[in-house]
């Protein structure tokens, strides 16, 4: 048997209590209702620094902020990883990447974390719905393949009407995937690893794609889940609602999931949005990174713009999915979680997000929690996390929250809004998930401060950076210098969380 | 029966014309796994990369039949002056310039950026191709050394099928047992 670490033992102790105490601190809204049903909408890439609801100056989510009024907002929520399979990953395990080891692009859960999950935790008692457009979060959600009732293709309610392969792969769909979309049949720059059939798929394939991407209303073409398909936000928004409908008609309670891909690259607005914000707005200019490609600024704030722009259209989409859920009456009855796996950064040089970056537009990410019923809005201020979103649904399904789960039951929604916690969000998508960490970024928040660390990048002059982030919003001042006691305090409690986490990895 | 397997070629010669399809699809998918390998690593078990090559080479056997397919399917068609005397020789010829172009254009044209001109210049392509082929088929029928070397060449070539089939009967076990 493996021995307990302090960290462990405090970890146990916590969760134990936590759920202990569930009970006496779910809202009053909630109170009798363990059994309602919960809506999980993801929207790919959606940074809360480009929202008007969390203060943008560009007014690009008025539906939100509308919707906010009756929803709990969380103002300083993070992702846990900066690109979708270790944002995604953390909040489906409730767990940091450098522990559930989905930090490669496309990589999958630890076998043996596996269990923790929405689908598995929740167990049969809710109806479990998936639906990723996104490929690298269906992977993932394969992992949990027998506890999913419903899951739906990847190309669903998209242009592209055929199934993929893996689709067909049944349990084995996880790993049919990266055989298959990413190998034998893969669309994208790397050379296909089937000659004769691959050929033939991608023939039809790029037919579909190619003939589907003039979209009447989409100026810029159908926005485009590359080398998969094309769709049209209408249709799928609609295919969400089609989807919960038909849930509610089923009679339980059900926990559904929908990892919807916009406003993700590549930026393609329908016509009513593209074009908004030509406001010769310059945002605040911030030193070029050195391990940026350099990017010049002026392409940086074009696709600034068109990001922008497709942030207004998933806003509105959302919005008018909000109006028909309500019409039907399903906000009375179920939870609604509105988050993002990530967000997108248009500075520094670079933009989009995937590269080593941790700063605020990449990491902030919005969350909306909207309770059955929920009649005024709530603002939560300290600094949360997608890991706490496994346990809050666990706590208000009144299911225990496992002690390997990093996450804790969100402020207002079974959890506590005293404590200062680390809240982390890793990049280390070039490590080997058998090994410990050796060339990551790391992010560590703590009540104001946010500390970002760079280990493996020797062209770093300075491998540390410390912002306050109430003084400091926009991470322009550094001050590793100006509050030594300040950074060796937050560098010792980073690499003593890093070293924790690569114990089990040291050789011997 | 027995009069319809007649007009089938020498089994010893579709054996030679397999062996080059199963050298050359088994081959592509191999060299271009080494490109996959080095990350695969990073995140899948041996077990799980092992897999993925199941799934290859299940692929590429079917791959393997559909190049032989329409051959056989001429050479039953076909009186025999026209094709099955050189059925080894003219079904290499197919092999290499079939899979051959599906390989270059697989190559040449894979970012993106050049998903259009892959999608409009198929005509083209295959004009191109079956020009060649139908070349090809006509120096190897008139030069016999030439059909002699290939023939040569194919009987080497059967060595991998002793490697590639047994790994794909594998293979079939092992993605029946992962997804049944």
């Amino acid at each position: 048997m493996k021995s307990l670490s302090r960290r462990d033992f405090l970890k146990l102790v916590t969760a134990g209590a936590a759920s202990t105490l569930i009970g006496r601190r779910l809202p009053a809204w909630a109170e009798g209702q363990k059994r309602t049903s919960i809506i999980l909408v993801l929207f790919d890439a959606l940074s809360a620094k480009h929202m008007s609801l969390y203060g943008y100056v560009r007014e690009t989510t008025p539906q939100m902020s509308r919707w906010a009024e009756r929803a709990t907002v969380f103002h300083n929520h993070y992702a846990a990883g900066n690109f979708t399979t270790s944002g995604t990953a953390s909040m489906l395990t409730g767990m940091f990447p450098w522990k559930h080891r989905a930090f490669n692009q496309g990589g999958v859960i630890k076998a043996d974390l596996r269990h923790n999950n929405f689908y598995t935790l929740l167990g049969n008692a809710y109806e479990r719905l998936a639906f990723s457009q996104n490929p690298w979060p269906d992977r993932l959600l394969s992992q949990f393949y027998h506890d999913i009732d419903r899951f739906l293709p990847i190309t669903s309610y998209s242009l592209r009407g055929n199934k993929l392969v893996s689709d067909k792969a049944g349990a084995d769909r996880y790993l049919a995937s990266l055989a298959f979309e990413e190998f034998l049949f893969t669309l994208n720059a790397d050379v296909m690893g089937s000659s004769v059939l691959g050929y033939l798929y991608k023939s039809f394939a790029l037919d579909s794609i190619l003939s589907t991407r003039d979209q009447v209303g989409y100026p810029r073409g159908a926005p485009e889940i590359e080398g998969y398909t094309t769709y049209r936000n209408e249709d799928v928004y609609r295919g969400v609602f089609r989807e919960i409908m038909s849930l509610e008609a089923a009679g339980g309670p059900y926990f559904a999931y929908f990892h919807l891909f916009s406003p993700h690259f590549p930026y393609k607005p329908g016509k009513k949005y593209w074009k908004l914000f030509q406001d010769g707005f310059e945002p605040p200019s911030k030193p070029v990174h050195p391990l940026s490609p350099q990017l010049a600024a002026d392409d940086v704030l074009s696709k600034r713009t068109l990001y922008d722009q497709q942030v207004a259209h998933v806003d509105a989409e959302f919005g008018a999915l909000m109006d028909r859920l309500e019409a039907e009456g399903i906000l009375e009855t179920s939870y609604v979680i509105a988050t993002s796996d990530h967000g997108e950064m248009f500075e520094r040089g670079f933009y989009g997000h995937g590269g080593v970056f941790l700063y605020e537009p990449v990491i902030k990410i919005p969350l909306l929690v909207f309770a059955p019923g929920q009649t005024h809005r709530r603002d939560i201020q300290i600094p949360t996390s997608n890991v706490d979103i496994l346990p809050t649904v666990l706590s208000l399904a009144g299911r225990e929250i496992p002690p390997e789960v990093d996450g804790r039951p969100l402020p207002g929604l079974g959890g506590d809004e005293l404590e200062q916690r680390p809240l982390f969000s890793i990049y280390a998508a070039q490590n080997s998930v058998f090994l410990p960490l050796q060339k990551a970024a790391i992010a560590m928040c703590k009540g104001a401060y946010k500390l970002i660390a760079y280990f493996g990048y020797p062209s770093l002059d300075n491998g540390y950076e410390l912002y306050h982030l109430e003084d400091d919003p926009e991470e322009l001042r550094n001050l590793v210098d100006d509050e030594p006691l300040v950074f060796s305090a937050l560098k010792e409690e980073l690499l003593d969380h890093l070293a924790d986490a690569n114990r089990p990895y040291q050789a011997g | 029966m027995k009069k319809l397997l007649v007009r089938l070629p020498d089994s010893q010669n579709v054996l030679y014309v397999y062996a080059t399809a199963v050298f050359l699809v088994y081959g592509w998918t191999l060299v271009a796994s080494f490109w996959k390998v080095p990350s695969w690593l990073f995140y899948l078990t041996l077990g799980e990369v092992l897999s993925i090559y199941s799934y290859s080479f299940v692929v590429n056997f079917l791959e393997s039949v559909l190049l032989m397919l329409p051959l056989l399917v001429i050479a039953f068609i076909l009186p025999e002056r026209f094709w099955r005397r050189h059925f080894t020789s003219y079904g290499i010829v197919w092999v290499l310039c079939v899979a051959g172009s599906m390989m270059v254009s697989l190559y040449t044209m894979r970012t993106p950026n050049v998903w259009n001109q892959f999608v409009h210049s198929q005509t083209a392509w295959w004009s191109g191709t079956a020009l060649l082929m139908i070349a090809l088929g006509f120096v190897v029928s008139h030069i016999s050394w030439l059909e002699t070397v290939i023939t040569q060449l194919a009987d080497r070539l059967v060595v991998f099928l002793y490697v590639y089939l047994p790994l794909t009967a594998i293979s079939f076990v092992v993605l029946a047992v992962r997804i049944l």
